[in-house]
C-alpha cells in the first residue's frame, strides 16, 4: 500500500463517520427542523450561524443535508443489499447447476449489463413510481447482474476443490454443502465488489433523485437538493454546490475505503 | 480474489455518466457567473432571439390554452381588435369600427382593406365568420374560445368588408374577447385542415411573422411577413417588423436562460425568475415586467374529493393561509392576491378582508366539522386524515411557494403535499381528475375570464357536477354593460366563490420579461404577452 492511499483513510474514515452518524442521529448533530424556515433568514451565504447557508425558504442547508443522509444513505445500503442478495443467490444457482441453466441464467445476465445501467434504473423506477425506496430497488435490481457473475465464477472455482469434493463423498446433502462449504468460500470477493459499489450507489441515488424520481418535496435528500438549488445556480451558488460537495465526499470517502480494504485482503 | 477486480474493472465505464453529474453542476454555477462578465454578442440588426421556458406544444390560437404557445401564436396572427394594456379601451385592428347594440347582442365590425393572409388568401367577411364557427366547432379543444363565445348565435357576412355577430343572450364580454389571440383570425385554408395538422404548426395567418421552422424541444423559427402594413393602433411601426427573424429557442433550465441572457446569446428571457431580477437595473439588461390580468393564481379544490365536498374544509384552508408572508418569493410585479381577480382586470375590487390571515377561524371551522389533531399534528375525522396532494408541474417556478403553504398549512394541521410532476403525468392526472388541488391562473383583462374555471360548463377543474348560484352569479356577469350593474354582478359572483371556498386566490401573477440591452421598442400587450412589432435589435 502507497503512503499517498495511508494517507486518504482517516479524512475518508471521518467523512464516512459523519455521514452515518448524520444518517442514525439527525438531530444531535443538527436540531433545527429541516423542513420549517424563517423568511427573514432567507438566501443567506454560508457564515457562522448557518455553515452551508440557508435556502430560499429560509431552512438552514446544513440540517437539510444532514436530515437528508439518512434517506440518501438507505438506499444506498438497500441498494447495495438487494445487488448482493440477488446477483448471489442468482450466481449461486448458475455456479452450482451449469449445464443449460448456467447458460440460459447468464445469458440474461449479460442481456441485462448490456443495458445501460441508467436506462435500466429509469425504466423500473417508471415503472414502481418515485420514491426513496423504490430508486433503491431499481439501483438495486441494476447492479445485480455484476454480482451474479462474480458469485458464479467463484462457485465455480470453488466447487471444484478438495473439500466441496470430500463432503460430497461423505454423504452431505447438496444444499448444506452449498451453504456451508461452497458460499462463505465464495464470498470474499463478492464482499469486496459490495463496498465499491456502496460508493456508485450513494452516487446513482442522488442521480436518480436529482432527477426527480426521489422522495416529494419537501422533504430533504441530496439529490433533489441540488435539483432545488439548480434554479439559483446565479444568485445563491452554495444551494447547490454544498449538497454536491457532500455527495462527492461521500463517494469517494467509501470508493477509497473500500479499495483499501480489498488491496489488504489481496496481500494478505 | 482477481475476479472481483476484474469485476469493478469492467463497470467502471458505466459509472462514467453519474460520476460526471456533480463536475457538470459545478461547471454549469461557474459558466452562469462567467457569463455575467462576457462581452455582449455582436448581432445583427434584424434578429431576435428569446428565450422560452417552456416547450411549444401546439400553435393553433385557436385550441391552445397555454402561455407559452400562446406567446409564439400571437406573433403569427392578428386579431379583430386591440386592447390598450394601459387603459383597457378597445382600439382598431383588423377592424376599423365596430357597432354594439343596446343588449349586447349583436355586434357589427368594418374590416380593413387590403389584408392578406400569408398564404395569399384575402381577409374578407366570410373569413371572419369562418373563424368565429371553427371555434365553436372545436368545442371543447378550445376551452378558451368556447367561453368567448358563449351564447353565439352565429355570424353572418353583411358585404364583403362587414361582419355581423349575434348572441342569443347579451354577451358583454365579447368586443373583448375579440382582442385576444385565441379569437385570431386563421386564413380559410388553414380551418380547412385537422385540429391535429394545426397544432403541428400547419396554420397561416395573417400577423406580422410568419411560420419557418418548428423543432421539436429545440426551437420554433418566424421570419417578418413581406408587405405586412395593418399591425394594430397601439403599434408605433405599422409596417414590416424590423426584426427580420424572430426566434423562440426553447431553454428549459431558468438559470441557464438567465446566463444566457447575460452574456448574449439571448435577446430576451420570456420568464425571469424572482431570484434572477436582481441583475437587471437601470443599465444593462432590463426587466419588463406586468401583472397578468384576470384569475389570480388560485388553489382549486377538487370538490369531489370527501374532505374537499365541505365548504367549512375548504373556507378554513383559506384562512390558514398567511399570503403576506408570500410577498419575499414573488417576483416583480406580483403581489398577494386581494380578490379572485387581479388588480389589473376590470371588475377588481379589494376584497383582501375575506382572504386575511385567520388561524382561529381556520381552527374554529375545522373544529366545528369533525376534524381533530391527530397524534402527529394533522386532523383526522375517523381513519381519514385531512391530507391533499397538489398536483403541479415540475416546470413550474412556483414550488417553493408552495412549501411555504404546506408549511403554514401544517400549523393549522392540514397536511398539504405538493407534488411536482412531470408535463405529460401532471397534464394525464389533471384530465382525469387525479388530484386534490391544481393552481390554475387564466389571463385575460375581462371579469368574464371567471367563466372559464368556476362553472359547471366550463374546464371545471372543481369537478363540480350541480350548478349553482356560482354559475348564475358569474353567467350573470357576461349579461350586463352598465358599468355599475357589472360591478355589482362581479361581486355577487366573487362573493360565491370566496363564501363557498370554491377557488382560494394565492397571488397576482406577472409576466417578467428580461430584455438585453441592446433591444429595444418590445412591449406587453394587455395580457402581459411580448409584442416584437416595434422591436428593434442594435447591432
Amino acid at each position: 500500500m502507497t503512503f499517498m492511499r495511508r494517507l486518504g483513510v482517516v479524512p475518508s474514515a471521518l467523512v464516512l463517520l459523519a455521514a452515518s452518524a448524520a444518517a442514525l442521529a439527525p438531530g444531535l448533530l443538527s436540531p433545527a427542523d429541516p423542513l420549517r424556515g424563517d423568511l427573514t433568514q432567507r438566501l443567506l451565504p454560508p457564515g457562522t450561524a448557518h455553515p452551508f447557508g440557508t435556502d430560499e425558504l429560509g431552512r438552514d442547508v446544513f440540517t437539510r443535508v444532514v436530515h437528508g443522509s439518512a434517506p440518501s444513505l438507505q438506499a444506498a445500503v438497500i441498494a447495495v443489499g438487494v445487488a448482493v442478495l440477488a446477483g448471489s443467490a442468482i450466481g449461486l444457482v448458475a455456479g452450482t447447476a451449469r449445464g443449460r441453466l448456467d447458460g440460459l441464467v447468464m445469458r440474461a445476465v449479460e442481456v441485462l449489463l448490456a443495458v445501460p445501467s441508467f436506462l435500466l434504473i429509469l425504466v423500473v423506477v417508471a415503472v414502481l413510481g418515485p420514491g426513496t425506496r423504490e430508486v433503491a430497488l431499481a439501483v438495486g435490481v441494476s447492479a445485480a447482474a455484476v454480482f451474479s457473475r462474480v458469485m458464479r465464477a467463484e462457485v465455480v472455482r470453488v466447487r471444484g476443490s478438495g473439500y466441496v469434493e470430500a463432503a460430497a463423498v461423505c454423504g452431505t446433502g447438496r444444499v448444506t454443502v452449498l451453504l456451508t462449504h461452497v458460499l462463505p468460500n465464495a464470498a470474499g470477493p463478492v464482499a469486496a465488489l459490495a463496498t465499491l459499489e456502496l460508493g456508485n450507489a450513494v452516487l446513482t441515488v442522488a442521480a436518480v433523485s436529482f432527477l426527480g424520481f426521489g422522495a416529494p418535496p419537501p422533504a430533504p435528500e441530496w439529490g433533489s437538493l441540488v435539483a432545488a438549488g439548480r434554479p439559483f445556480l446565479a444568485s445563491a451558488w452554495w444551494l447547490t454546490t454544498v449538497p454536491g460537495l457532500v455527495v462527492a465526499a461521500v463517494a469517494l470517502a467509501v470508493n477509497h475505503l473500500g479499495h483499501v480494504l480489498r488491496t489488504r485482503s489481496e496481500t494478505r | 480474489m482477481k475476479i472481483g477486480i476484474r469485476g469493478f474493472g469492467r463497470r467502471v465505464p458505466t459509472l462514467g455518466p453519474v460520476l460526471r453529474l456533480t463536475p457538470v453542476l459545478a461547471c454549469c454555477a461557474l459558466l452562469a457567473a462567467a457569463c455575467a462578465t462576457a462581452d455582449a454578442r455582436q448581432t445583427a440588426g434584424g434578429a431576435l432571439t428569446a428565450g422560452l421556458a417552456q416547450p411549444v406544444s401546439c400553435l393553433d390560437p385557436h385550441q391552445t390554452p397555454q402561455t407559452q404557445n400562446l406567446n409564439v401564436s400571437r406573433q403569427l396572427v392578428d386579431s379583430l381588435t386591440d386592447q390598450d394594456p394601459r387603459t383597457g379601451e378597445i382600439v382598431p385592428w383588423l377592424a376599423t369600427s365596430w357597432k354594439v347594440d343596446k343588449q349586447a347582442k349583436r355586434f357589427t365590425f368594418t374590416l380593413r382593406d387590403g389584408v392578406t393572409f400569408n398564404d395569399g388568401a384575402p381577409l374578407d367577411a366570410a373569413t371572419v365568420v369562418a373563424n368565429l364557427d371553427d371555434i365553436v366547432k372545436l368545442g371543447a379543444r378550445s376551452p378558451l374560445g368556447s367561453g368567448y363565445l358563449a351564447g353565439y348565435a352565429g355570424a353572418s357576412a353583411l358585404d364583403a368588408k362587414t361582419v355581423e355577430v349575434r348572441f342569443d343572450a347579451p354577451s358583454a364580454q365579447f368586443l373583448q374577447a375579440t382582442s385576444m389571440v385565441t379569437l385570431g383570425m386563421l386564413s380559410p385554408g388553414t380551418l380547412r385542415k385537422t385540429p391535429e395538422q394545426r397544432c403541428a404548426g400547419g396554420i397561416a395567418g395573417s400577423g406580422p411573422y410568419v411560420l419557418g421552422r418548428v423543432a421539436l424541444n429545440e426551437e420554433v423559427r418566424l421570419s417578418a411577413r413581406t408587405g405586412y402594413a395593418w399591425a394594430s393602433a397601439l403599434a408605433a411601426n405599422r409596417g414590416v417588423p424590423r426584426v427580420r427573424e424572430l426566434t423562440f429557442a426553447i431553454v428549459t433550465d431558468p438559470s441557464a436562460r438567465h446566463g444566457s441572457l447575460l452574456s448574449g446569446q439571448l435577446d430576451a428571457d420570456l420568464q425571469v425568475l424572482q431570484q434572477d431580477q436582481r441583475s437587471f437595473g437601470d443599465r444593462g439588461p432590463r426587466l419588463l415586467s406586468a401583472t397578468r390580468p384576470g384569475i389570480v393564481y388560485t388553489l382549486l379544490p377538487n370538490e369531489s374529493r370527501p374532505a374537499l365536498r365541505d365548504p367549512s374544509v375548504r373556507r378554513a384552508i383559506g384562512a390558514a393561509l398567511d399570503r403576506s408572508k408570500f410577498t419575499p418569493l414573488l417576483a416583480a410585479g406580483e403581489r398577494p392576491a386581494t380578490d379572485v381577480l387581479a388588480t389589473t382586470t376590470p371588475g377588481y375590487k379589494d376584497r383582501s378582508a375575506g382572504l386575511a390571515y385567520a388561524p382561529g377561524e381556520a381552527a374554529r371551522l375545522l373544529d366545528a366539522a369533525g376534524w381533530r389533531r391527530g397524534p402527529d399534528g394533522v386532523r383526522a375525522k375517523g381513519s381519514q386524515r385531512l391530507s391533499f396532494d397538489l398536483v403541479y408541474s415540475a416546470s413550474e417556478p412556483y414550488g417553493s411557494l408552495y412549501q411555504l403553504m404546506a408549511q403554514q398549512l401544517a400549523e393549522a394541521g392540514i397536511e398539504l403535499r405538493p407534488t411536482p410532476l412531470d408535463d405529460a403525468t401532471n397534464s394525464a392526472r389533471q384530465g382525469s381528475g387525479d388530484y386534490d388541488f391544481v393552481s390554475w391562473a387564466v389571463t385575460r383583462g375581462d371579469p368574464t375570464v371567471l367563466a372559464s374555471v368556476y362553472p359547471v360548463k366550463s374546464a371545471n377543474p372543481l369537478r363540480r357536477t350541480r350548478p349553482d348560484e356560482v354559475d348564475s352569479t358569474i353567467a350573470r356577469i357576461a349579461t350586463v354593460l352598465d358599468p355599475a350593474e357589472r360591478a355589482r354582478a362581479v361581486d355577487a359572483a366573487a362573493e360565491a366563490i370566496l363564501s363557498g371556498g370554491h377557488g382560494i386566490p394565492l397571488f397576482e401573477q406577472a409576466s417578467s420579461i428580461g430584455l438585453a440591452e441592446r433591444v429595444t421598442g418590445v412591449r406587453l400587450d394587455a395580457s402581459g404577452r411580448p409584442i416584437f412589432q416595434d422591436a428593434e435589435v442594435r447591432a
